[in-house]
């Protein structure tokens, strides 16, 4: 019983590093209209940059963190304005679409080979900001990483409904993502919605990226980009679109991830509960492909 | 209707207006003038233009010649600059924001006209900020009030009906305080009861808002019984600007496009 409790939190925080990440993704994808992958590669900077600026410089974690905030949100918005905005500017529909996407795995490939040339090849430890103390209830071991994980999270998924429910921006946000063209004649500059947009999704995927790096035994290593591939399951699982689609299907599948990891059988291999999202996923678009928490907006599109 | 207002110049002045498509010219040298007050109506068969020429107008498209109002040049700006100059416009296809609520909607085009506090005072709400948010809702309600929108106020629009949709698509452009209103076939798709009231809401809504109207239709016989004047397209030209009687009566019109509904027209205003 212990055991099936730890493994539940365990995956409720990786579902979490999921959820951050399709959230990402969703804002993005909300605000500009197109899904676009490139947040993957500041998950995995973030992480890196994090460990240059607190392990190698010594500056403080939080202002480590704020600094790598501050430098990837740059590095996105620059990229929006030289490449993305421009193919969507000249292209329409579904060209479009795999434009950016295809842009977006090429520059995730570029990341991983920069990383490499930067930092090496070695898995980095981040010295631990969270400390691997356990707390123990009862029989029940709980890592502070992954409580932190999971009230991080908690905070700055509350933090992103309110400003997109509750405030002007993310009203003009949602109008946007409605019905671009009646925005822009509403008076509002798709340039500022976009801009706000690409700073919260950047804020997510850091905090991602930087927690992922502090996982038990994985350390910083150039391949924890994956889990941008690993959000599209919890993506679709939760239905695209809406925060609370994000939070469910991310954690169901971070879950069953670490239950499937943890009961399976030896003969599965080390690898079974990497597999076990991507299962989920395929089962869902066969008989319900508009996800748990599914919109209407699926059904017309 | 009121008729024509005079002595005041134009509110809005289209001049030399062209813009083609490929090889194809959507437009070509349109002219006219909108007098303060006035309740100016848009006619012409499919294909004729109309819709491109508010496109031109509120920024999406960007023509050859020039579009002022109140003096100041349009063409070259951007659509939210001359949304916050006090251009309003509503779409054939509607322009709503499904997903959010009839209050939201109308919040949306108010908050051109929150003046001051940037999106970050105004995502915090921050003193000012918070006050300015609290009288746009107000006014928003005000307007919710006016259009008879009182039940829906918390409603997703994607979920209601289409006429009470296209009454929050009028309620939407009238939150950003327009001085000059565009309506794009606003009836369309109506009955003739639903257009009778609709008609009734935008007429409210100009005398109590000093609106200027200008507003494309189809349906020929509601244009001439409320518009102050018309003016009508055909293949991106003008073939006639008048009051109604004229345009009624101008040879180019009939064969146009009245041709066949002429009679129709007349039949229905006489009765």
């Amino acid at each position: 019983m212990s055991d099936f409790i730890q493994l539940v939190v365990s995956g409720v925080a990786l579902g979490c590093l999921y959820a951050l990440v399709a959230l990402s993704f969703v804002i993005v994808l909300r605000a500009t209209g197109v899904f676009n992958i490139v947040q993957g590669g500041v998950v995995l900077f973030s992480a890196y940059l994090v460990y240059n600026f607190h392990v190698s410089w010594g500056l403080p974690f939080g202002v480590a963190l704020l600094l790598t905030v501050i430098v990837c949100t740059a590095a996105v918005v620059l990229l929006d304005r030289v490449l993305f905005r421009p193919i969507t500017r000249h292209g329409s529909g579904h060209g479009q679409f795999f434009a950016v996407l295809l842009v977006g795995v090429g520059l995730l490939t570029v990341c991983d080979g920069l990383v490499v040339a930067i930092w090496g090849s070695q898995p980095l430890s981040e010295n631990d900001p969270w400390g691997l103390s356990k707390l123990t209830l009862g029989s029940i071991a709980l890592t502070s990483r992954d409580l932190s994980v999971i009230g991080i999270t908690l905070v700055l998924l509350l933090a992103f409904w309110y400003l997109l429910q509750r405030t002007r921006i993310g009203v003009a946000m949602r109008a946007v993502a409605s019905d671009p063209e009646a925005a822009r004649v509403q008076g509002i500059n798709p340039a500022v919605v976009s801009a706000v947009a690409w700073i919260c999704a950047t804020i997510a995927a850091v905090l991602a990226g930087v927690m992922l790096g502090t996982a038990v035994g994985g350390g910083i290593n150039s391949s924890i980009d994956q889990v941008s591939f690993l959000a599209l399951p919890a993506l679709i699982l939760g239905g695209a679109g809406s925060i609370g689609g994000c939070v469910l299907g991310g954690i169901v599948l971070g879950v069953l991830q670490s239950l499937a990891a943890g009961y399976a059988p030896a003969s599965f291999g080390s690898g079974f509960g990497q597999v076990v999202p991507w299962v989920v996923m395929i089962i869902i678009l066969v008989i319900r492909p508009s996800g748990l928490l599914g919109s209407r907006q699926m059904r017309r599109a | 209707m009121t008729s024509t207002t005079t002595g005041a110049g134009p509110i809005l002045e289209v001049a030399d207006v062209s813009i083609r498509f490929g090889g194809v010219a959507a437009l070509t040298d349109v002219s006219f003038a909108v007098t303060p007050g006035e309740f100016f109506a848009i006619i012409g068969p499919n294909g004729a233009g109309k819709s491109t020429l508010f496109n031109c107008v509120t920024g999406l498209f960007k023509p050859t010649g020039s579009v002022r109002l109140n003096g100041t040049e349009l063409v070259g700006r951007k659509p939210w600059e001359i949304a916050k100059l006090g251009l309003g416009r509503t779409f054939q296809n509607l322009g709503l924001f499904d997903s959010l609520s009839v209050i939201d909607n109308l919040m949306v085009g108010r908050s051109v006209r929150i003046g001051g506090g940037g999106v970050l005072t105004g995502a915090l709400r921050l003193g000012p900020a918070r006050k300015a948010e609290r009288l746009a809702r107000l006014r928003c309600h005000e307007i919710i009030d006016l259009l008879d929108l009182g039940e829906y106020v918390y409603e997703e629009v994607g979920t209601l009906a289409y006429g009470i949709r296209k009454r929050v698509e009028l309620g939407k452009a009238l939150a950003m305080d327009p001085t000059v209103l565009l309506l794009d076939e606003p009836v369309g798709g109506m009955n003739r009861e639903e257009t009778e009231r609709f008609v009734h809401y935008v007429t409210t809504a100009q005398d109590e808002l000093g609106l200027t109207i200008v507003l494309i239709e189809h349906d020929v016989s509601m244009v001439m019984d409320i518009a102050d004047r018309v003016l009508a397209l055909d293949f991106g030209r003008v073939i006639g600007l008048g009051l109604p009687d004229e345009i009624r009566r101008s040879p180019a019109v009939i064969e146009a496009y009245l041709g066949v509904e002429a009679g129709a027209a007349e039949k229905e205003t006489t009765t």
